[in-house]
């Protein structure tokens, strides 16, 4: 009775909440799909132009070189980030004592902002005067004028930008899966040890399905932030060399605030947005029925 | 579980390894930014600086660059002081960010998770969905609309824009604390004819004071690491650390001893929080984010 003579209270308490996201977040949607048909240019007035925007995109080779290395981007360091967050998260549910060192630890890497953490691998792999190429100078394994060109080799910047990534997120990843295993009951695991099963075992039969509810957060906000990364390219290879790096995120910024095509922005940012989203649902309804069943 | 001796040592050899992991690019930064310049731009550098020097760092403060270490690369004034400028508004935007969440979810968490009322799961699920609006879609138009409300390169006008992004989470966070809270302390106040808003700020304020500081630090956390949002709706005068170091290194390219300079201030306060409110964050961590879907 309380809760039908009260509603009226709740609006009120929500309703500042309700008109600040709407204002922020559904409004610029809108606009920005609405932006997408228009072709803005500095100094001009707007002009409806249709679907010409994306069709530009879509004729661009830039564009689907840009969609195949952002695709690479997101799958490699997503897949990567799970798998060696499960195991960092196994290693610390394992661990017998200082856990919760380590678990400090893991909050580092994804609370330092994206650029910090770029900024400081850049130094590490950079050809001159980086960390590994040092060590590998130092114990000769390269003469001193050699090293890898990990950001400058149009084929190594990718894979650079994903160790980045990596470094960046599996923790993160870890400390969601590690939330997980502990809400596990010990009963079950219990049980599983004492009819002899191996580890390997245990985490399959066991955990995993324990586990399927987090790793579908995980695959979903790890992918929707990582089609959006940005700032680690910004620091480090600004697309390059060439466009071996040229992320849509970058591509979007580049087309709106360098060309100032605004609409031509607007489109990517559309075509990224519903990237997202079928990324997602392929994921949701073909890839985890297959892979994780419910027992 | 019990693990035989040699289990036991792999284990923690892993830990160990997995700790050097994280630590190091912070490592590597820190003694880049206390090294001498011929120590850093050197074909084989050091692991362990020979000589320590703090001067880039009291430069910074100071915003003199005849302090920074003799033999580096010429950097100007300007450059120093838009450090010190970067790292302050980041500051007042982290805790602008913060109060206006507080201030705004405490209260919307408060009704969703105590009263039942008509359109209750549609308004939640539109303001979680909005968390997953990619911030992609969203810069282009805030760009324009910010402009026309004179929110355009201001710190209050990025903190609207943080406090809209993050109020799901900071909502899910207290929410889920409020779940746990027993119920019988607040009927006690309203028999004693306790109005909601005295119920509000005068009893589930003061019992929910660790959700809050869970809520608050990834509030704080996410105003302090975000990028593209900065980087379009500021220019000169609300550019936050990020966006003064990729501005840096855009001018300045791989001009190592500041970059990490600039990185070290940048990563200090996060480095601070993480040490001594740890067990908060992995709480907020764990409740929101992993609730979220």
């Amino acid at each position: 009775m309380r809760y039908a003579r009260e509603s009226r209270n709740a609006y009120v308490l929500i309703l500042p909440a309700l008109l600040i996201v709407a204002m922020f977040t559904l409004y610029p949607t809108i606009y920005a799909s609405i932006l997408s048909l228009y072709d803005c240019l500095p100094g001009k007035a707007c002009v409806f132009v249709g679907f010409s925007k994306y069709m530009q995109l879509f004729s661009s080779g830039l564009f689907w070189h840009s969609l195949k290395v952002t695709l690479i981007f997101v799958f490699a360091s997503v897949s990567a980030q799970i798998i060696i967050g499960t195991l960092i998260a196994l290693l610390i549910y394992y661990l017998p004592k200082g856990s919760n060192i380590l678990k400090t630890l893991l909050i580092i890497p994804w609370a330092l902002p994206g650029v910090i953490s770029a900024a400081m691998w850049r130094t590490i792999l950079d050809y001159d005067y980086g960390l590994i190429n040092g060590v590998l100078r130092a114990l000769n394994v390269c003469s001193p004028d050699e090293g890898i060109k990990w950001l400058l080799d149009p084929n190594l910047a990718l894979l650079s930008l994903i160790l980045i990534d990596i470094w960046r997120l599996s923790p993160f990843v870890a400390l969601l899966v590690l939330a997980g295993l502990v809400a596990i009951p010990k009963s079950y695991i219990d049980a599983a040890e004492i009819d002899g099963a191996s580890t390997i075992q245990k985490f399959i039969h066991i955990m995993l399905p324990f586990l399927k509810p987090i790793y579908k957060s995980i695959f979903i906000i790890r992918s929707i932030f990582a089609f959006q990364a940005l700032d680690i390219v910004f620091v480090t290879t600004k697309g390059g060399p060439g466009t071996a790096t040229y992320l849509l995120p970058y591509y979007m910024y580049n087309e709106a605030f360098a060309f100032l095509d605004f609409g031509g922005g607007a489109a990517l940012a559309v075509i990224l947005a519903l990237l997202i989203v079928i990324t997602i649902c392929i994921f949701y309804y073909i890839v985890f029925r297959t892979l994780v069943r419910t027992p | 579980m019990r693990f035989s001796g040699i289990r036991k040592f792999l284990l923690y050899i892993s830990a160990v390894m997995v700790s050097i992991y994280i630590v190091l690019p912070i490592y590597w930064a820190f003694i880049i930014s206390v090294k001498k310049p011929d120590e850093i731009y050197s074909k084989i550098p050091s692991l362990v600086p020979s000589k320590i020097t703090f001067d880039r760092y009291v430069a910074v403060f100071t915003g003199n660059e005849k302090l920074l270490p003799a033999g580096g690369r010429v950097i100007g004034s300007a450059t120093l002081q838009s450090f010190m400028q970067g790292f302050m508004n980041s500051i007042i935007v982290g805790a602008l960010t913060t109060a206006l969440c507080l201030l705004i979810g405490v209260p919307a968490a408060y009704a969703f998770a105590r009263y039942i009322f008509k359109g209750r799961t549609f308004i939640l699920s539109f303001l979680t969905v909005t968390r997953f609006i990619p911030v992609v879609l969203l810069v282009i138009p805030l760009y324009f609309i910010t402009l026309s409300m004179n929110l355009y390169d201001n710190v209050v006008g990025l903190s609207l824009v943080y406090t809209a992004f993050e109020l799901p989470i900071v909502m899910i966070v207290m929410m889920a604390y409020y779940e746990g809270l027993p119920r019988s302390l607040e009927d006690a106040a309203i028999l004693d004819g306790c109005s909601t808003f005295d119920l509000l700020f005068k009893v589930i304020v003061p019992v929910s004071l660790p959700g809050m500081i869970a809520s608050s630090i990834l509030a704080f956390i996410m105003a302090w690491q975000e990028f593209i949002f900065a980087l379009v709706l500021t220019s000169s005068r609300a550019k936050t650390m990020p966006i003064v170091l990729a501005e840096f290194f855009g001018r300045y390219g791989p001009q190592y001893d500041m970059l990490c300079t600039g990185a070290i201030l940048a990563a200090l306060p996060i480095l601070i929080i993480s040490a001594c409110l740890s067990k908060y964050i992995i709480k907020g961590i764990s409740e929101g984010m992993g609730r979220v879907i």
